[in-house]
């Protein structure tokens, strides 16, 4: 099967070929009948890479592991989702993703576009000649379909990284690349506005639902991938400055600033330049994003080892410079003539073009920070520098960088709707004014929360009053918590602007119609797309900065190594860990250690009779609350105490990790088994931490227990001293036990302390061992909510049976989800709808300079 | 069940096979036609 897929490649290689041909040659000999050729061939491209696809499908799917790729990438127990997430799991299935994608956006591009002219000819040429690129590495260096020289291939692949066995990574890469891709069309339409000799702004409008679709998928991309290490990476963040990350996010700002001056060039003909620039530098940033991921430039989690394909992609962004800035510098003069000239700074144009600047300076501070480290390496820089030694370059450097200039965009965000075009009026600024006091309002009113709410905890912790803890809480914020809160203002300023602008035109919009003040506001969404679709994706931006803003808030406890039973408080919560167990999932090959932690909001009391009912079912003599939501009962002896534990421990912690595989009574010894045996395998210090276990009870029950292990079978056998002690070990529990955890009270053997069962809430984070991998993952768990989010990842501590656990409350953290759907929704339901109209006439529109309706009263 | 797999996919990809080679036809077609022929 290797061959025919490498004829299909190559097939499609000259296919491409021959369309860039067709495409460029019609175009400059103003040939409508090759250009027309050339958008059919485009389409053949587009099914003949469908093909070629299906055919690496089918090799992953049928586990054909004569193909190099198939046994790198998968293996034969891969469940179908993730044999599915292979395709693009490694260099060369992503290297095909691309070339399907880009030929499936280049064959509905063809589709929509017949109208032959040399416009269209260049566009379709630059996608193809783009498209031939990729295939020129696909066919001459990183092909999908190579096969084993001498063998047949191994009878069972390797695999596919475990960090990426998550529903979420399986759609992440597919969402990132797609967004990266979907950018080669704007830079098309810009390359033909120019190769034609047009001023005008139509490649802007044509390009537009292309444009936000690209950005649409590159928002999503990026979202999937923090909610991905949000929940994967346990270290409790979403962006952590990696170098890819910033990598992909680059053409997110620059793509963002365009998505601004496309505006504008298409209402107001200004940002002409600008935008074409801008357009340029998003998709070259694509390549340059797919070049250091791929390149030995930088030690990252996504970085592909051993690719071949760096010095490929370093040529292709030489040539697209030369080949842009050529095209741009013989255009120049022209391009300014066309533009209008910004009358006003007070206007929206003006600040658009902050805004702009505002976008550039932080790509180009996140671009300063990514390559520093790796450019400060060389001795000459360093000499040139006055540096000793390679800079490296942390996220609290990029958080402490990045925090204000993201503040002014979010200002930025609420302000700019509100200007209206050419010249700010009195009204646009009284407006601006009050809408502004709104947000300063909402951020007030949550500073003063979080200091009552943060002050009381801190009260409670200290003993300290009230206003000096509400103090002490709100100085500890330091700088991120005033960028917070300017944050917080912004967001809220932002829907108040978006609220007062949309309710203004809804009831002008009512006044004319007579609709009803809700429809009118509905209808205006319909009516004009733009203006109101970006007050929602405005509102996203609110949304997700409030997200940003609550991680200056948020309380982290890194770290604690916690024996079963100690507990950790963290923003009000008392985190309990009742200890582990360890289990194996066949169907995903691993086998993991979990940890079973109990959250209890710190000083709530037990339900009235918890006490009476435990002392019932325990026999205790007596009981009473201690530090919620444990109980302590007090039993008549130190041996009958010593007994109850028993009792107790074996059934939590000995049913959570023990199988009985023999009681032998006249030996008064039970023998145990771990309950998931495979586990032994991969878990490090597995039987071991099982052994610890049973010999920490042997301790608690004062000696009348002794433990010994097997050295062949992994058999603990615990032998009861006397008869008493016999029964309290293998007393079977009545349905489901009734605590949760069990320890001795220090200094007081009549007396032991339960966790009843049912309380609270059990997170029960993960290390997860793969059978395939050296790299255990961690499997955070967060109880997660609209306001805060509590977020717990463990992993094995120091000691035989402790857990070393970080903790964190994250506020606000369900905004940056929220706010990231809302943009992504938004801008993709702006995409597609004037995308099925494309091959319409351009629909009527406001002649260029036309001032549009008064946004000011 | 492999059969199964390889049937459907030999069917699938044909398909894809067939339309890109109807595209590449009318491409030849398209070739040197009068403007109005095309498309219509």
């Amino acid at each position: 099967m290797q061959h025919f897929g490498q004829i299909l490649v190559f097939a499609s290689f000259l296919l491409t070929a021959g369309t860039v041909a067709l495409a460029l040659g019609g175009a400059a000999r103003r040939r409508p009948d090759l250009v027309r050729a050339a958008g059919q061939a485009t389409r053949a491209v587009a099914w003949l890479n469908a093909a070629i696809s299906l055919v690496l499908v089918h090799a992953i799917l049928s586990h054909d592991f004569s193909n190099r790729y198939v046994a790198s990438y998968t293996d034969s127990g891969m469940p179908l989702m993730y044999l599915l997430t292979a395709f693009w799991g490694g260099e060369k299935g992503a290297l095909l993703f691309w070339v399907l994608t880009l030929s499936l956006l280049a064959g509905a591009l063809a589709r929509v576009r017949r109208d032959g002219s040399p416009y269209t000819g260049w566009v379709l040429g630059v996608t193809a000649a783009t498209l031939l690129f990729f295939d020129v590495l696909m066919v001459f260096a990183s092909s999908p379909f190579e096969g084993f020289l001498t063998t047949d291939g191994p009878p069972d692949g390797s695999g596919l990284n475990p960090l990426l066995m998550n529903p979420l990574m399986a759609v992440h890469p597919p969402f990132q690349l797609a967004g990266f891709i979907a950018y080669t069309i704007p830079f098309a339409f810009a390359s033909a506005s120019l190769l034609s000799g047009r001023n005008d702004a139509a490649w802007v409008r044509d390009s537009r639902p292309w444009y936000l679709l690209a950005w649409s998928l590159l928002t999503a991309g990026l979202a999937i991938g923090g909610l991905w290490a949000y929940l994967e990476l346990g270290w409790g963040g979403f962006w952590g400055w990696d170098p890819v990350e910033n990598a992909a996010l680059l053409p997110w700002l620059s793509g963002t600033a365009a998505l601004h001056t496309s505006s504008l060039d298409m209402r107001r003909a200004t940002y002409r330049r600008w935008n074409l620039v801008l357009v340029f530098v998003t998709f070259l940033l694509t390549i340059f994003a797919t070049f250091l991921t791929r390149s030995q430039l930088i030690q990252s989690l996504h970085s592909f080892s051993n690719s071949v394909l760096t010095p490929f992609f370093l040529y292709f962004m030489v040539v697209l410079v030369a080949f842009f800035g050529l095209l741009l510098a013989y255009r120049w003069r022209g391009l300014g003539a066309s533009a209008a000239r910004l009358s006003h700074v007070w206007s929206r144009e003006g600040l658009v073009l902050v805004n702009t600047l505002v976008f550039v300076i932080c790509l180009f501070i996140v671009l300063w920070g990514t390559l520093l480290p790796k450019i400060s390496e060389s001795s000459a820089v360093q000499a040139a520098l006055g540096l000793e030694q390679a800079v490296d370059v942390g996220p609290e450097w990029f958080n402490m960088v990045v925090a204000p200039v993201g503040v002014i965009m979010v200002l930025l965000t609420a302000a700019g709707p509100l200007v209206p075009y050419r010249t700010g009026t009195p009204g646009a600024t009284r407006t601006l004014a009050r809408t502004a006091v709104a947000g300063l309002a909402a951020a007030l009113v949550v500073a003063i929360l979080f200091a009552i709410s943060r002050g009381s905890l801190l009260a409670g912790l200290t003993g300290e009053g009230l206003p000096a803890a509400a103090w002490r809480a709100v100085k500890g914020l330091a700088l991120p918590g005033f960028w917070g809160l300017l944050s917080i203002a912004g967001a809220g300023w932002i829907v108040a602007a978006v609220v007062t602008d949309w309710r203004r035109a809804a009831a002008t919009r009512a006044a004319v119609t007579g609709e009803r003040a809700v429809r009118a506001a509905a209808s205006l969404l319909r009516a004009n797309p733009r203006r109101f679709g970006g007050h929602l994706a405005h509102l996203g931006v609110a949304l997700a900065f409030l997200g940003f803003a609550g991680g200056a808030a948020k309380i982290v406890r890194k770290d604690v190594v916690l024996d079963p039973m100690d507990r950790l408080s963290i923003g009000g919560t008392d985190l309990i860990f009742l200890g582990t167990d360890e289990r194996y999932d066949a169907g995903g090959q691993y086998a993991s250690l979990r940890s079973h932690v109990l959250a209890w909001p710190a000083g709530k009391a037990l339900a009235d009779g918890t006490v009476e009912s435990l002392v019932a079912a325990s026999g205790a003599a007596s009981g009473k609350a201690g530090t919620a939501p444990e109980v302590e009962l007090a039993f008549a002896s130190a041996a009958a105490a010593a007994e109850f534990h028993a009792t107790a421990f074996m059934q939590t912690a000995g049913q959570r990790d023990f199988v009985k595989v023999l009681v032998v009574p006249e030996r008064r010894e039970v023998q145990l088994a771990p309950f998931a045996i495979e586990t032994l395998r991969f878990v490090p210090r597995s039987f071991h931490r099982q052994i610890e276990e049973m010999k920490g009870l042997a301790a608690a029950t004062g000696g009348r227990l002794t433990v010994t292990a097997s050295r062949g079978d992994p058999v603990i056998t615990v032998r009861a001293a006397d008869d008493a002690m016999f029964k309290a070990l293998t007393r079977p529990s009545a349905g489901a036990a009734a605590w949760a955890g069990v320890r001795r009270v220090k200094d007081r053997p009549t007396e032991v302390a339960v966790v009843p069962a049912g309380m609270g809430m059990t997170l029960r984070p993960e290390m997860r061992f793969y059978a395939k991998s050296e790299n255990p993952t961690t499997e955070v768990r967060i109880d997660s909510g609209l306001f805060t989010d509590l977020y717990v990842a463990a992993t094995p501590g120091e000691g035989s049976q402790s857990m070393s656990l970080t903790a964190m409350v994250n506020p606000l953290m369900s905004g940056v989800w929220l706010g990231s759907l809302v943009l992504i929704l938004v801008t993709l339901g702006l995409a597609v709808p004037v995308g099925t109209l494309r091959t319409a006439p351009a629909p009527a529109r406001a002649p260029e300079g036309e001032p549009e309706e008064g946004v000011a009263p | 069940m492999s059969g199964t797999l390889d049937v459907l996919f030999a069917v699938l990809v044909a398909g894809a096979l067939t339309a890109a080679l109807y595209r590449l036809l009318r491409a030849l077609g398209a070739l040197g036609g009068p403007e109005d022929e095309v498309e219509r």
